[in-house]
């Protein structure tokens, strides 16, 4: 893979190559490759400590990789920020800050903003609009410590959508949020897949991912095996991404499509959750 | 015994002294010492004196001459009401044949310390012994009051103010005490050392004087002392002035802003000239009271800067007690419009010696 | 009042408006160290001045301001990077690293001030006031200083502001915006540690950290907004700072520090009790009239049931059935119920003690609450 002009990989919405981190000297990433095409649903699974939030870290600059790349769509990730979005773990963040969700979004905007100039009436109402495609317009004046768990998702989803990225990076978009509010983030990103957009998010319910993502990368410091999910999504790369204490109620190989309610089917029954 | 000739140095002095008492005598002494062997020094080795402040130890070198070997703790610029010791003082202190400390809570953080080792090592209370023989001989020679101690306010209520060593002839009892406890210790030396402590005496009184004549010159209505804090009550009972402090007697606490406008108060109400900081105290607290009497219009400025709790660096004239004495008086005569009287006679060879004129 | 007329005096009004100054940045600034969970680092900040302060006392050698000040600001933010160094190379934690960076740079300037005290030729006179504050000795040229230098600080607030606050709210996101993460932080610690510096003279160094504090804590009970509460702590410290200058001022023998910060506390505190939703007195008065309500609640539950067993609407119940029930005296109970127009009095036997009945609106009302969540209605139809 030559570099010409600074362009590298451009038909991949996120390229990383060789991507290597750790912390106190025990390694979280190693030579991760991941390749995902524009216009997915990806997700990225693995067991705890497999280094899934670090990579998302690594991508956006919070954290220093020891080696690696990272490109979104043909250019150095530093020169594409405008068009990526990243939605942290909502726990990572202290929610008894003083303020509304509203202005939650609006941080959303200051990137955009630069230096020194302050949030306007178009900012707030960029703003408002974002609320809106998540159902939270009417709590734009709200304390954000009285929101609920599946009320704060939201914020932080709008708060990526404001920014009218091309590229989402999610961390655990579904953790500790209700089924309604899963159903609408759900239906969030398929809109956003349907505008070509794309989305990488770590999920960690094993169960839903065949059913509501499209690509699949298997992470355990090292990338088990990425695709499509239904090639990747096998008994053998699950054993070997969660380790051979994993149980497979329902012992197939594969995993037939993908049911789109919310896999209440008896095929999809078939893939539990794995005990790993 | 013949006068002790001024004009000869310390040593010399007591050379001169031996050798009237004869040849014969040396030449035992000598014998004396050849039989006792080199360890055992035929002179009576000096005694080893650890003093608190530089101006007790001043008093006690002057007294004491060759006859004592005197180390003192605290340097110029040191508030000795906050001095702490260190172990190599407490250690110091243990080793030395004789503690001098001025006593009467002067030196505040050291109570401890000095009580611990006043049972162990013999302790001369240099300010008390002082007080207690003025109080024996009759009144403060200079002026006319009962008791030669003043009661102390505030932090020092119940005690008496520290501060002698700024009334020369008060002070001058210091050298009669300092001697008769030398002597006491070094019986070799006693008649020396008590000849010695009357010559520096009478050197006070001169001293003495020549401030109650400098701040004569003063008009009557500008005697008024402005300093950083109370160490001046016995100076100014003795040469007549009115003494005011920013602080109290003890620098412990901190000024409050009721302290800072009592005195601006003062001072715009006698109408002073010139107020004075101190070497051992941040002339912040005067500064503030310069601002605000200036803000209500007074026209003062600061006199310049005194020495009260310590004295000037060592190897210069203030860093005598006579030396300091003469400074604070200059300066003070000076700026409040007066002018110093001619140096005594009694204190000429002083002058030259420091090379003053 | 009387103490406002002491605001006519000069140097009244010197210690008033430093006090102010210094109370004002330390709020503003004071107000992310709280939301960042770095409350101690001002306390570490003022205590390791210590060292600080006596280098530049002794190198400068004269008593002025700006060296003294400026070495404190040095050695305050060396010991702010002494603690992010442990805490990112060494497994101790914040709270530690935070101890052990504060100790040692205090013990360390313990030494060089007693180490200055031996300084022939060398007044340490002053330095001593650096650990509680000197406040009555302020003179205008260190009012220059400390407003200059404060107000820079606010400055850089306002420019910087919500770089600031999205740093301050998700560190990780304001880095997917590109923001220089660690420099802002570096610089807000900066500007804590400008903070802290400026109010050593007059509060020192052992009890700043209050300044830094109280004002933040004591906002952050009455507002919902960032902005709000900056603007509100800066104005809490400034109050804090004018009322420990007047009442120190009031009397002999007051140090002005330490009264500031009693200001600043007793701010605190009522702050605590008072402010809506979030004040103690608040919750406890919200507490208060919930009981009230649940025995009101009760005492029309029991009237229902007693008609129900007596399958008679307009049963009128006995007081002293209603206390026996109840458990205790129910008639400041079933007056208010009358107020409010929910039962009414009858008399019934004229041997016997009052009697009440529900009116038709207490009947709905006490129909709502036996069964609140629309459950099941058999118990009326079956009786």
């Amino acid at each position: 893979m030559t570099v010409v002009a600074g362009v590298h990989e451009p038909t991949l919405a996120l390229h990383v190559e060789d991507l290597t981190a750790s912390y106190a000297h025990q390694a979280v990433l190693w030579d991760v490759d991941l390749n995902v095409p524009p216009g997915v649903l990806a997700a990225i699974v693995g067991p705890n400590g497999a280094g899934k939030s670090t990579l998302l870290r690594c991508i956006i600059g919070a954290v220093r990789p020891n080696a690696g790349h990272v490109y979104v769509h043909g250019r150095p990730y530093r020169e594409q920020r405008r068009r990526v979005a990243y939605v942290p773990q909502r726990t990572s963040v202290d929610w008894d800050f003083p303020t509304t969700a509203l202005d939650v979004v609006t941080m959303g905007l200051y990137g955009r903003l630069g230096w020194f100039r302050r949030p306007r009436r178009t900012e707030a109402d960029e703003a408002l609009e974002a609320l809106a495609m998540v159902g939270m317009d009417a709590f734009a004046d709200r304390q954000i410590a009285q929101l609920s768990g599946g009320q704060q998702q939201r914020v932080f989803l709008a708060r990526a959508l404001v920014q009218d990225a091309d590229l989402y990076l999610m961390d655990e978009p579904f953790a500790g949020v209700d089924a309604t509010t899963e159903r609408a983030i759900v239906d969030l990103l398929k809109d956003l897949r349907a505008r070509g957009k794309t989305v990488v998010a770590v999920h960690h319910d094993l169960q839903t991912v065949a059913t509501y993502f499209d690509w699949l990368a298997l992470l355990n410091v090292r990338v088990i095996a990425q695709g499509p999910v239904t090639e990747v999504y096998t008994a053998d790369n699950l054993r070997a991404a969660y380790g051979p204490r994993v149980v497979l109620l329902g012992a197939t190989d594969t995993v037939p499509p993908t049911a789109t309610d919310g896999g209440a089917g008896p095929d999809a029954q078939e893939a539990r959750n794995p005990v790993a | 015994m013949p006068s002790l000739t001024p004009n000869c140095p310390p040593r010399e002095r007591r050379d001169l002294a031996r050798a009237h008492r004869g040849p014969a005598w040396a030449a035992v002494a000598t014998v004396a010492a050849l039989l006792a062997g080199a360890a055992w020094a035929q002179a009576p080795a000096p005694l080893r004196v650890v003093a608190t402040t530089a101006m007790v130890a001043d008093t006690v070198r002057e007294v004491g001459g060759d006859c004592v070997d005197v180390v003192h703790l605290m340097g110029p610029g040191i508030d000795p009401h906050l001095y702490r010791a260190s172990a190599g003082d407490v250690d110091r202190l243990g080793r030395a044949e004789l503690i001098v400390h001025n006593g009467l809570g002067l030196e505040g953080q050291l109570g401890a310390v000095l009580d611990r080792l006043g049972s162990r090592v013999p302790t001369l209370t240099l300010a008390e012994a002082a007080a207690e023989l003025a109080a024996a001989v009759g009144a403060a020679a200079s002026a006319g009051t009962e008791a030669a101690l003043l009661d102390g306010e505030d932090a020092y209520a119940g005690r008496a103010d520290p501060h002698l060593w700024l009334d020369a002839a008060l002070w001058s009892h210091a050298a009669t005490a300092a001697a008769e406890k030398i002597a006491e210790l070094r019986p070799a030396c006693a008649d020396d050392v008590r000849a010695r402590a009357a010559a520096y005496a009478q050197r006070l009184l001169a001293l003495d004087a020549w401030a109650t004549t400098s701040v004569a010159s003063i008009p009557e209505a500008q005697r008024t002392l402005v300093t950083s804090h109370d160490a001046f009550r016995y100076f100014g009972r003795a040469y007549g002035l009115d003494v005011h402090g920013v602080e109290g007697i003890s620098t412990e606490s901190e000024a409050s802003i009721a302290d800072i406008r009592a005195t601006a108060d003062l001072v715009l109400a006698t109408g002073v000239p010139a107020i004075f900081v101190e070497s051992t105290i941040s002339p912040r607290t005067i500064e503030a009271v310069l601002a605000a009497a200036r803000d209500r219009g007074g026209e003062v400025a600061i006199g310049g800067s005194l020495y009260g709790d310590a004295m000037g660096e060592a190897g210069t004239p203030e860093g005598t007690l006579i030396g300091m004495l003469r400074h604070n008086v200059v300066t003070i005569v000076t700026a409040l419009g007066g002018a110093a009287a001619p140096w005594p006679e009694a204190l000429a060879d002083w002058a030259t010696a420091w090379g003053l004129p | 009042m009387d103490l406002l007329a002491l605001l006519g005096d000069f140097t009244v009004r010197s210690v008033a408006l430093g006090a102010a100054l210094v109370g004002l940045v330390a709020g503003a600034l004071g107000s992310f160290a709280l939301l960042r969970r770095q409350s101690l680092l001002g306390d570490t900040l003022s205590h390791a001045a210590l060292p600080g302060i006596a280098l530049g006392f002794l190198i400068s050698g004269s008593r002025s301001l700006t060296p003294i000040l400026a070495g404190a600001l040095i050695s305050g933010a060396l010991a702010a990077l002494l603690v992010l160094l442990l805490t990112r190379t060494t497994r101790i934690k914040d709270d530690a690293a935070l101890g052990v960076s504060l100790s040692l740079f205090f013990a360390v300037g313990t030494v060089l001030l007693t180490y200055a005290q031996r300084q022939a030729g060398a007044a340490q006179a002053g330095l001593d006031a650096f650990l509680f504050g000197q406040a009555a000795a302020v003179v205008p040229s260190d009012l220059t200083l400390i407003g200059g230098v404060g107000l820079a600080a606010l400055l850089a607030l306002a420019l910087l502001w919500k770089e600031f606050k999205a740093v301050t709210f998700d560190a990780d996101f304001a880095r997917s915006l590109g923001l220089p993460v660690l420099a802002l932080e570096a610089l807000l610690t900066v500007l804590i540690a400008v903070a802290v510096v400026i109010g050593l003279q007059l509060v020192g160094v052992i009890l700043m950290v209050a300044l830094i504090v109280a004002p933040a804590a004591a906002a952050r009970q009455w507002t919902r907004r960032l902005e709000a509460m900056v603007v509100l702590a800066a104005v809490f410290g400034a109050l804090a700072g004018v009322a420990g200058a007047l009442v120190s001022a009031s009397a002999r023998g007051l140090a002005t520090g330490p009264v500031i910060v009693l200001a600043a506390s007793a701010l605190v505190l009522a702050s605590l009790l008072a402010a809506p939703e979030r004040g103690l007195a608040w919750q406890a008065a919200r507490s208060w009239s919930r009981r009230r309500a649940l025995g009101s609640h009760r005492v029309l539950v029991d009237l229902l049931r007693l008609g129900q067993d007596h399958r008679d609407p307009a049963y009128a119940s006995e007081q002293g059935m209603l206390d026996t029930y109840f458990g205790g005296p129910t008639g400041h109970v079933l007056r208010r119920l009358r107020r409010r127009g929910l039962v009414e009095r009858v008399e019934h036997m004229p041997e016997e003690g009052a009697h009440w009945v529900l009116t038709p609106a207490g009947r709905t009302q006490a129909r709502e609450l036996q069964s609140p969540f629309g459950g099941r209605r058999e118990d009326e139809a079956n009786r």
